[in-house]
């Protein structure tokens, strides 16, 4: 379970986040729906604690993440919008480098990284090294990796871009089957259909802040028409609405 | 600090490194570099110091001076081979390495006690030829010193009143400090291989990090910098350690194998002095790759890091070469600075000095103090939201 409440954050000159609030509850979906540059990659850099935010709490599974770092990173996976694979490790040592970082014992270890290669279906690369990957092969082994310690809440930033129809097609059905465990799962994106064909509920974030919250058909509802895509436009404003023309 | 998870990213790093080809060929290449120098340049001085020792003189006109050719002839290792007419020619031309070419008129001159005319023709620019021409030089002065004290004491004088000065000339240097002038590059050259040897590490832990966009997802998991700074940087220290101490093993393995004797030195490191050498050197191989990896934590990519990591080692050198070159007296403060110090200290102990305990104390003191600061202050960059998702 994860609460932001009332997040801020500037650069400099910039106002990234004003006041994003938003909640995602376990065995749910959640996405964040926003042009490019609403916040959505700094919201979840402030999630996973890379980031310090100048207001606003972030929580998981009721703990504090500005207060306890390590003990709320323990309990949440993270697949940043780069990914960042070690070129020269095999999949498996990337998987195991990051277990082993999180203190995972060795035999559970090989185990829970066994049991990874399995579900994403990663056999046929998981003893290469990563150099030469292909996009999706990358998301895979970055999405194991993220997910070796087992988290109850997991954080997907874009993970679709690049992806080829198979790759998004394997990834989607790897997010249903999180939902399945009772995982949170928050998945962010800046395409309409990806987000309402996956997500339980929707929140869509422009200059900064939540402008709608809820239900596809609750999103439907707050924007009065009968169209996701007509809605997001309505929601997120006038620079949505210039970007489509 | 987790000492668990410094150790996994020590691991980490060490495994990710060794497969690095590229930075692991040239790593080696500074490693093999020095000794491989140090080897070719004795080997030829040896080489040149033997081929005097024995020495054919080219003679021109030799007809007109059977004594002095008789003279010449009767040296130990002198052998005297007939030069053609127009030696001059030759030499000029680089057929003939050098000669010696007596004038027309030489027994006319010599017996009215005139000096004769004999000319030493030879090209200064041809290094290798510098000890034949200067054994010439020596034998024919010799003969004309001779000459002149005969004919004074002919003459009822003593040859000593020709001799206003007394010159002895008064070797103080031992074989082996001689032999440490020589090897005075040696220090520096093992100090290159440990900036060599580190880099590629140094480089890809940092800069490569950051351009492979894997920094963020590893500041992702519940570490603290200083674990991964301090792993990073052990790992990097492994490379430098090794390839510093292995450059001079070679070093010394190298000079042992060539015959300096040849040279009128000798020289050994014995085992004692080997292992000082590497207690002296091993602060320096540790603050390298600190320093290394706190240049690069500010480049965003390899390629930027390049040119800081080429000026650092320069900047690290300048001070032991402008020592080797203009000869710079010991003084307290070279103690006071990194890699210096250490090239200082290796020169008193490849000299056959044994350097006192609280200089090598006191240097390593400050090259420890220098790497502690180093990875401090990275792991305070690595807290920078700036430095860690700008990319």
């Amino acid at each position: 379970m994860i609460e932001v409440s009332n997040l801020s954050k500037r650069f400099g000159e910039t106002v990234a986040l004003d006041g994003l609030t938003f909640g995602s509850q376990d065995g749910r979906i959640t996405g964040l729906l926003g042009p490019n540059g609403a916040g959505k990659t700094t919201a979840m850099r402030i999630l996973y604690g890379l980031l310090k935010a100048d207001e606003g709490t972030v929580t998981i599974d009721g703990i504090d993440v500005a207060k306890n770092k390590l003990e709320a990173g323990r309990r949440l996976g993270a697949l940043p919008d780069v990914q960042g694979l070690y070129p020269r490790l095999t999949a498996r040592e990337n998987i195991h480098y990051f277990g082993r970082l999180h203190g995972i014992a060795e035999r559970r270890l090989q185990r829970r990284t066994d049991e990874l290669i399995e579900q994403f279906a990663m056999g046929s690369f998981a003893d290469r090294h990563a150099q030469g990957f292909s996009h999706g092969e990358r998301m895979k082994t970055s999405l194991a990796r993220a997910l070796v310690h087992d988290p109850r809440n997991v954080l997907l930033d874009e993970p679709t871009n690049g992806l080829d129809v198979p790759s998004v097609r394997a990834l989607r059905e790897i997010i249903l089957e999180l939902r399945a465990d009772g995982r949170c799962v928050i998945f962010s994106s800046h395409v309409m259909q990806e987000v309402s064909a996956l997500c339980d509920d929707i929140t869509i974030v422009a200059g900064g802040r939540a402008v709608a919250s809820g239900s596809p058909d609750e999103i439907l509802q707050q924007a009065g028409c009968e169209d996701l895509e007509e809605a997001f436009v309505r929601l997120a404003g006038p620079e949505v609405e210039e970007a489509k023309l | 600090m987790n000492w668990q998870q410094l150790f996994v990213i020590f691991r980490k790093e060490l495994t990710d490194h060794r497969r690095d080809r590229r930075a692991l060929f040239s790593a080696s290449f500074g490693v093999v570099l020095g000794p491989l120098l140090i080897a070719l340049m004795l080997t030829q001085i040896a080489k040149d110091q033997t081929a005097a020792q024995d020495i054919s003189i080219p003679i021109a006109g030799a007809v007109h001076a059977p004594s002095l050719v008789d003279w010449l002839g009767q040296q130990a290792g002198v052998s005297i081979e007939e030069a053609p007419e127009d030696s001059e020619a030759a030499v000029r031309a680089g057929t003939l390495d050098f000669a010696v070419i007596v004038s027309d008129d030489f027994q006319d001159d010599f017996s009215q006690a005139k000096p004769a005319e004999v000319k030493l023709v030879y090209d200064g620019s041809e290094t290798k030829l510098r000890a034949k021409i200067e054994r010439t030089r020596r034998l024919l002065n010799s003969y004309s010193s001779t000459m002149g004290a005969l004919r004074l004491m002919a003459r009822g004088v003593s040859p000593a009143v020709a001799q206003p000065l007394a010159l002895r000339e008064v070797e103080v240097s031992s074989a082996q400090q001689r032999a440490a002038r020589i090897l005075g590059i040696l220090p520096m050259m093992i100090l290159l291989a440990a900036f060599g040897a580190s880099m590629g590490a140094a480089a890809d832990a940092t800069a490569g990090e950051r351009e492979r966009g894997s920094l963020e997802a590893l500041l992702m998991n519940p570490v603290s910098p200083a674990a991964v700074i301090g792993g990073k940087w052990m790992a990097a220290a492994v490379f430098s350690v090794v390839g510093s101490m292995g450059s001079l093993w070679l070093s010394a393995y190298a000079v042992d194998a060539i015959p300096l004797q040849d040279l009128g030195l000798r020289f050994r490191l014995e085992t004692w002095q080997l292992v000082l050498c590497m207690g002296i050197l091993l602060p320096a191989a540790l603050l390298a790759p600190a320093l290394q990896m706190l240049v690069c934590s500010f480049s965003k990519t390899l390629k930027e890091a390049q040119p800081y990591l080429g000026l650092l080692t320069m900047t690290a050198m300048a001070p032991g070469m402008i020592a080797a070159v203009y000869g710079v007296d010991d003084a307290p403060w070279m103690l006071a600075a990194p890699f210096f110090s250490q090239t200082k200290l290796l020169a008193n102990v490849l000299a056959g000095q044994v350097p006192e305990t609280w200089e090598i104390a006191f240097s390593a003191a400050l090259s420890l103090v220098a790497t502690w600061g180093c990875v401090y202050v990275i792991s305070r960059l690595l807290r920078s939201e700036k430095l860690v998702i700008n990319r």
